[in-house]
């Protein structure tokens, strides 16, 4: 019967415990990106260099704030694409790039997803 | 958050976007003197490499001259090349400036009464200017046009100013007001053609636009030739991927 109980006791603590670890593992998973796009000021301009953006592999979550000329992406931390990748992005789109910056944490103030 | 479309009349050095792998297509309603001539114009550009793009532009034409017989076609093709020579960017902002040369070849449907369906080969090499950043966008462009069959050459000069009606958010919903002057002075004999061009543009989504363009004559000398009464284009562009 003890046996049983600290059994049982196990398996609640494992199913409890469990998604937790996996959320915290999910977040460290992911990799933030903010990226400085200058001569980006066009609508049009921007949906260019999302869709320059979206053939480099794990880009998700794009988001674009033209009059700050931001680029907010996500990434898993296992595609983490390089500054000279990204770089050559941006200047592949015909723009200039500016600072790109990685961060474990989300940005402040990167506009609302649609 | 802001952001704006290319000018209507007026070319745009930048060569992104719509400029690089979309279509655009209008309809051009002219009114003149002795008739008018019904438009309608399908442009598609192809960018090469950052700086380069060519591109082709073809015109459909109805022809509704007075006291004579309508006629429809393929009017004059257009061969265009853009190289861009200079860029600054800053952040929401850019200036460039990028170099033209179109060349047409005449077609037996071209018309008379519409400026870009004369019937006869012309070569145009010019500049385009543009000033945007995310609250106005100034363009202008300015070439000479060489013409062949023993007539006059024309300096074309063009300008726009654009404006966001709306505050509006990227990628959704945005209107862009227009101010558009369009010029083609002849150079022998010296005759000159104004147009003011307001227009009005709506883009309800990343990939696709809305345009509308009235041109009104407000200086012309050629009037004992043919002349305009107004113009009109809408038009739309998309891209294709």
């Amino acid at each position: 019967m003890k046996y049983l109980l600290s059994i049982t006791i196990l398996l609640a603590s494992l199913t409890i415990s469990l998604p937790l670890l996996s959320q915290n593992k999910s977040n460290e998973d992911i990799t933030y990106v903010r990226m400085e796009v200058k001569g980006m000021a066009c609508a049009f301009c921007a949906y260019g260099m999302e869709r320059k953006l979206k053939k480099i592999d794990g880009v998700e979550n794009l988001k674009t704030d033209i009059k700050k000329g931001l680029i907010y992406f996500t990434t898993p931390s296992t595609k983490i694409p390089s500054r000279a990748i990204l770089a050559k992005t941006i200047i592949d789109a015909g723009f200039t790039a500016g600072k790109i910056e990685f961060s474990m944490e989300p940005f402040d103030k990167e506009p609302k997803s649609e | 958050m802001y952001g704006q479309g290319p000018p209507i009349t007026v070319e745009t050095p930048i060569m992104l976007g719509l400029g690089g792998s979309g279509i655009r297509t209008f309809n051009r309603f002219t009114s003149v003197e002795n008739g008018h001539a019904f438009v309608h114009v399908l442009t598609i550009p192809y960018n090469f490499s950052t700086k380069s793009q060519i591109g082709i532009v073809m015109p459909f034409v109805f022809n509704k001259p007075e006291n004579t017989i309508s006629s429809s076609g393929l009017g004059d093709l257009t061969l265009f090349a853009k190289y861009q020579l200079y860029k600054i960017d800053d952040i929401g902002k850019t200036f460039r400036i990028t170099a033209k040369i179109t060349q047409s070849i005449p077609t037996k449907s071209s018309s008379l009464q519409d400026p870009n369906n004369t019937k006869i080969s012309q070569t145009y090499i010019g500049i385009i200017v543009g000033k945007l950043s995310t609250k106005t966008g100034i363009y202008g462009d300015f070439g000479y046009n060489l013409t062949n069959s023993g007539l006059t050459d024309n300096i074309i000069y063009n300008i726009s100013f654009g404006f966001p009606l709306l505050e509006h958010q990227y990628p959704q919903k945005q209107v862009n007001l227009y101010l558009e002057v369009n010029g083609n002075y002849l150079i022998d004999p010296k005759r000159n053609v104004n147009f003011l061009s307001p227009g009005i543009q709506w883009i309800p989504g990343r990939r696709f636009l809305l345009e509308y363009s009235f041109q009104l004559p407000i200086f012309q000398d050629n009037s004992q030739i043919n002349s305009t009464n107004f113009r009109s284009l809408i038009g739309i562009r998309f891209l294709i991927n």
